[in-house]
């Protein structure tokens, strides 16, 4: 009893939902006309680049859920066990070679860089003054003090 | 609705074959889309697509048929090959929509169809509209288009008998399939929304 009351409901159900379509597709044959015109000149024109483009992506997004679909079928191979697994796959041989340049030479590059950044700065610095007034530059500088290195070897004669 | 099946098929037997081989001028392209467009649009209509969704994709849908209709091997088969196209476009196109509105199966069962003002309440309901449209799309193409003519399209028993090429026992035994399975796709929407 209880299946064919559903069935009847189902039905109802049917009858429905034509008739609500239908009532929204009363007195549109103005549309119609309009969009019939549309796709003619569509069909007409040279310029489909913009479709075939969006063809182009949508093919390789339904191939994608496609695999993803097919993978999921495999109650066994669902993707929660995959991705993990496939990870350390991947991630353990990477760690096993590598592990001696990513946690022993460490320092070495680090010095190399350090001394490198130093170098550079130093360069800027000097590069920076105005060579033409040797004066200021030997201001600026208190280590490169001629004058009073000059004085010096003044009292050192006397 | 739009124009009976077989005048369909008499206005669209010079054509067809100058389309398939891509011969045809501006006006036998016309003529084409004139006749094929209010079904088509009514399919679209049929498996779940808005107003809005129509407009923008009328022209697309009439591009990729007239592409696709080489394809078509019986010529007399030409309406539910053009069944099957939109049917399959219109799956793919509601799938790539992403929809999360759901609705409890508490709903539907507390509908009462009794009343005369059951219709409007129905057409008021978007949700179960969307629903019930999108159910159809998964539901087997061999029985939905028997549901199709005979609800859609209110054609007899025996008219559709005669279009699918297929015994009075048969359409009947697949419009009751195709409820079952109606009712077991619902009943897996709804569920999977809690």
């Amino acid at each position: 009893m209880k299946e064919k009351v559903e069935k009847e409901k189902i039905d109802k159900l049917l009858h429905l939902y034509s008739k609500s379509i239908k009532k929204i597709s009363t007195n549109d044959d103005i549309k119609q006309r309009f969009r019939n015109e549309k796709a003619l000149n569509y069909i007409l024109s040279k310029d489909k680049t913009k479709k075939s483009r969006l063809n182009q992506i949508g093919k390789i997004i339904n191939n994608i859920n496609n695999l993803f679909c097919r993978i999921q079928k495999f109650k066994l191979l669902k993707l929660s066990y995959i991705i993990p697994i496939f990870m350390l796959i991947i991630a353990i041989p990477i760690l096993y070679f590598n592990s001696d340049s990513i946690f022993n030479n460490n320092e070495g590059k680090l010095n190399t860089i350090s001394q490198s950044l130093i170098n550079f700065k130093i360069v800027n610095t000097i590069f920076d003054e105005d060579f033409s007034n040797n004066n200021e530059f030997e201001n600026k500088n208190p280590y490169l003090n001629f004058s009073e290195l000059e004085n010096i070897n003044t009292i050192l004669d006397e | 609705m739009g124009t009976s099946k077989e005048e369909i098929m008499n206005q669209i037997s010079t054509i067809l074959p100058l389309i398939k081989s891509k011969k045809a001028n501006k006006n036998q392209i016309s003529d084409f889309i004139n006749i094929i467009g209010k079904n088509l649009t009514s399919l679209m209509r049929y498996f779940g697509m808005k107003e809005d969704e129509i407009d923008e994709e009328y022209s697309y849908f009439i591009y990729d048929f007239i592409e696709a209709l080489p394809k078509l091997k019986d010529d007399l088969k030409f309406n539910s090959f053009l069944y099957g196209f939109v049917r399959n476009k219109c799956k793919a196109y509601i799938r790539n929509k992403v929809k999360n509105k759901m609705i409890s199966i508490d709903e539907i069962e507390n509908l009462n169809f009794n009343t005369n003002n059951d219709f409007d309440n129905f057409y008021e309901k978007e949700e179960i509209i969307d629903l019930i449209s999108k159910a159809l799309n998964n539901v087997d193409p061999k029985y939905s288009e028997c549901l199709y003519m005979f609800y859609y399209e209110e054609m007899l028993i025996n008219d559709i008998a005669l279009e699918l090429k297929l015994t009075e026992s048969c359409v009947k035994l697949r419009l009751l399939r195709g409820k079952i399975q109606l009712e077991k796709e619902i009943k897996k929407l709804t569920t999977k929304g809690g």
